[in-house]
């Protein structure tokens, strides 16, 4: 019985590595990836793609199913007139997506392109896991692309990267709840007041640090000098945390949790601040009719950042010139309205010149205007702790504003050095 | 386990059996009933066997207490995850726990065991390439099958050494593995990474295949698995051993037909436990594989979760798909699991 078992599992061991060794092998992609990084440096492309393409382009992504429709299309529509060229897409969890790239990459190999938030570059860049991109591409196609966006990408004189859409934080607004846009926050405050009935709220505000860092801007302050040195601290610092301890006052405030945007969606919150990243959702949980995004009521507002593509510099040869065309056919006409399908990816385009058909994205480009361009250099990464921290001690612990926004400039000041290895 | 659920489904029937079973229960209820009225009564008495009945009392309903509140603990976790199962509303997050959500249905393991993943595809546009659950499900069952057998052979082999031969850096190489259990698997992802890429198998990274992956976790395993199984290993007489090899065993015979028959339970604990890390692993695997066709259930679960949103009824009801396996796998080997765990956790 015992021999029987031991032989069984053998078998199973046997099996199972023939079963894998059987699976199909992937693309060439990842092998010509690999074999590239030892090949010479990379090429400069400065002439514009020749017209037969070759090669393959390994595209690394954490988009969602009715995004990766949209992707579909775009890469059909590149194919169409560069037939020869093919394609390898790796969906990655979001939250995994920067990891796995940067080990692929530091070790010679990686995709040759990758869509990842705007705050991954500069680190990115600085380990010379992304290339700059500013020969590589037309400037053509850097000319047309929205400035606000541009900036989002450039650091330390190179273009790391190229934004292929606009989000933000903007404030939505259940128009069955409360009829009437606010042009400040105190009329925001009145009508939300006006619409709390029973179980229903006016207004359910999240005052999270990365939801209410613009509105910094709006008071005329600024979080941090171009170098990254924290700027916060001073007269406009202290209004805007007033300004944000009066969120009560409008209805329940919250910080990052999602029970704002629950509500709203159960329609039992009549404004929110959230991201553009939700529009279909909750177009869909409150219907599209019933959804307004406001300009933001002065003097609030919201960040604005960007989603970019980078580029892999262990790419080279076919594969190189296949993908930077791609990348720049990313942010062609064609490519960018199929992106702002509101059906599918619903992506604000990052260019100018690309028609927003869709209401609610039209609202939240206007809404746009008045928000705040997001940091995008390393230094960023010491003040989301510390500024978080401290709106949760002045809102849940009624710490003074002053006395908080100093410990808090203290710790960034503390960290942003420790960034700097200083 | 099988008699008390025989007797369990007999209360029901109106058998013969069915009434002396209920007999037996009011018999064991009216016992009690009177034991209580007993010292109902001697509760309320200032005497010492009062006193020593509220003492009793008070203990009895402190641990009932503790234990209730363990129990809540325990099952309010997989209530709301069975809750969030049967919620159709795909909300973030329920406002509220209600054990049978308005509108319940099957639908979201409906959607998890017929729809293809379309995150999960070799070629995005082409359905036909996007993985199913059967598909996932068997690569993980491959993935830590290979883990378990890869722990296990290694484990055992290298345990058997340890605990019965003498070589230079024996003491230092059991507290390399102390060292090394007490990593997180995460610390060794990138030399794991290196490692794995250059080992090639007809020009492909052994890292990008089931096998690599299967390596990579065996190794995270490992550790437990020889301190385990050389502990019990130390408890296996010396003298069956010698008998053996009077009898004209050689030691690779005596290991295979005296020592492994006879180290069943800890060989037992250590196949779960390597079972479970190959099973719900996804960090590694997250890391290592490129090629969806070879992605398992606890990536796929991964994939689920949403910068932004997450399908919460469906990531849900994989989740409990997903726990079936290793329950099943739990209930087999549940008989040696306390021996294994025990003897082989005390012997150094």
């Amino acid at each position: 019985m015992k021999r029987t078992l031991f032989v069984l599992a053998s078998m199973v061991l046997v099996a199972s590595m023939v079963l894998t060794a059987c699976a199909p092998t992937s693309e060439a992609a990842t092998e010509a990836v690999t074999e590239a990084a030892t090949e010479a440096p990379t090429e400069v492309i400065t002439e514009e793609p020749m017209p037969a393409l070759t090669g393959t382009v390994t595209l690394w992504h954490g988009w969602k199913d009715n995004e990766i429709e949209s992707l579909n299309e775009v890469i059909a529509a590149f194919q169409a007139l560069n037939p020869e060229v093919q394609f390898d897409i790796l969906y990655v969890p979001f939250d995994d997506l920067r990891g796995k790239y940067e080990t692929a990459a530091a070790t010679g190999g990686g995709p040759a392109l990758l869509i990842g938030a705007a705050d991954w570059g500069p680190a990115l860049y600085d380990a010379a896991l992304i290339a700059d991109v500013s020969s590589l591409i037309s400037a053509e196609t850097i000319n047309t692309i929205n400035p606000a966006a541009l900036g989002a990408v450039q650091y330390n004189d190179a273009l790391i990267g190229l934004p292929q859409t606009l989000k933000g934080v903007v404030m939505y607004r259940n128009t069955a709840i409360v009829p009437e846009a606010s042009a400040t926050f105190d009329e925001l405050v009145v009508n939300a007041q006006a619409a709390t009935t029973g179980d229903i709220f006016g207004a359910y505000l999240e005052y999270g640090f990365f939801f209410s860092a613009g509105t910094l801007s709006g008071v005329g302050g600024s979080l941090m000098t171009p170098e990254g040195d924290p700027a916060f601290n001073d007269a406009n610092g202290i209004a805007w945390v007033d300004l944000i301890a009066r969120f009560p006052e409008a209805g329940p405030a919250t910080n990052n949790t999602d029970d704002d945007v629950n509500l709203f969606k159960a329609g039992q919150a009549g404004i929110i601040i959230d991201g553009t990243w939700n529009i279909a959702s909750l177009a869909e949980a409150i219907g599209a009719e019933n959804l307004a995004i406001d300009p933001w009521p002065a003097p609030l507002s919201g960040y604005v950042q960007t989603e970019n593509i980078y580029f892999n510099g262990n790419v080279t040869g076919d594969d190189a010139a296949a993908s930077l065309a791609f990348m720049e056919f990313f942010l062609s006409p064609e490519a960018q309205s199929i992106l702002a399908d509101p059906t599918k990816a619903a992506h604000i385009p990052a260019i100018a010149g690309v028609e927003v058909s869709d209401p609610l994205m039209q609202q939240a480009v206007a809404a746009f205007a008045g928000g705040a361009a997001f940091p995008v250099i390393p230094e960023m990464g010491a003040y989301w702790d510390p500024m978080n921290n401290m709106l949760l001690r002045v809102l849940n612990e009624g710490a003074d504003p002053a006395a908080a926004l100093q410990d808090a400039f203290d710790a960034v000041t503390a960290k942003v050095a420790e960034i700097r290895g200083e | 386990m099988r008699e008390q659920f025989t007797r369990f489904l007999a209360f029901f029937l109106p058998s013969e059996t069915g009434r002396e079973v209920r007999a037996i229960f009011v018999h064991a209820w009216q016992v009690r009933f009177r034991l209580f009225g007993r010292n109902c009564v001697d509760f309320f008495r200032l005497t010492e066997k009062g006193k020593r009945v509220r003492m009793d009392f008070l203990k009895q309903l402190g641990l009932q207490v503790f234990l209730l509140a363990i129990t809540l603990t325990v099952m309010f976790p997989i209530l709301w995850i069975f809750s969030l199962a049967l919620d159709p509303r795909n909300i973030d997050k329920p406002l509220e726990l209600t054990l049978i959500p308005p509108g319940a249905s099957f639908a979201a393991f409906q959607k998890v065991l017929c729809e293809p993943f379309m995150l999960l595809c070799s070629n995005p546009s082409d359905l036909g390439t996007c993985m199913t659950f059967g598909r996932l499900l068997l690569n993980s069952v491959l993935v830590a099958l290979g883990t378990s057998l890869f722990a296990v052979v290694m484990g055992a082999s290298a345990a058997y050494a340890f605990s019965r031969f003498q070589f230079v850096g024996r003491q230092a190489g059991m507290l390399g593995f102390i060292v090394l259990l007490m990593l997180p698997t995460t610390a060794t992802l990138a030399p794991l990474y290196v490692l794995l890429s250059q080992i090639k198998i007809a020009g492909e990274p052994l890292r990008t295949t089931l096998i690599g992956l299967s390596v990579a976790y065996a190794s995270g395993t490992l550790p437990f698995a020889i301190w385990n199984l050389k502990g019990y290993f130390d408890t296996v007489p010396k003298e069956l051993e010698e008998a053996a090899r009077i009898d004209g065993a050689s030691v690779t015979q005596t290991f295979l037909r005296i020592i492994l028959p006879l180290s069943v339970p800890a060989l037992a604990v250590t196949v779960l436990f390597s079972f479970m890390t190959g099973w719900t692993e996804f960090v590694l695997a997250w890391t290592f594989l490129e090629d969806p066709s070879r992605f398992t259930l606890a990536m796929a679960l991964r994939s689920m979760q949403g910068q932004f949103s997450t399908p919460w009824s469906e990531f849900a009801a994989m989740s409990i798909l997903m726990s079936i396996p290793i329950v099943l796998l739990f209930f087999a080997l549940q008989r040696y699991l306390v021996s294994g765990l025990t003897v082989g956790g005390v012997k150094g």
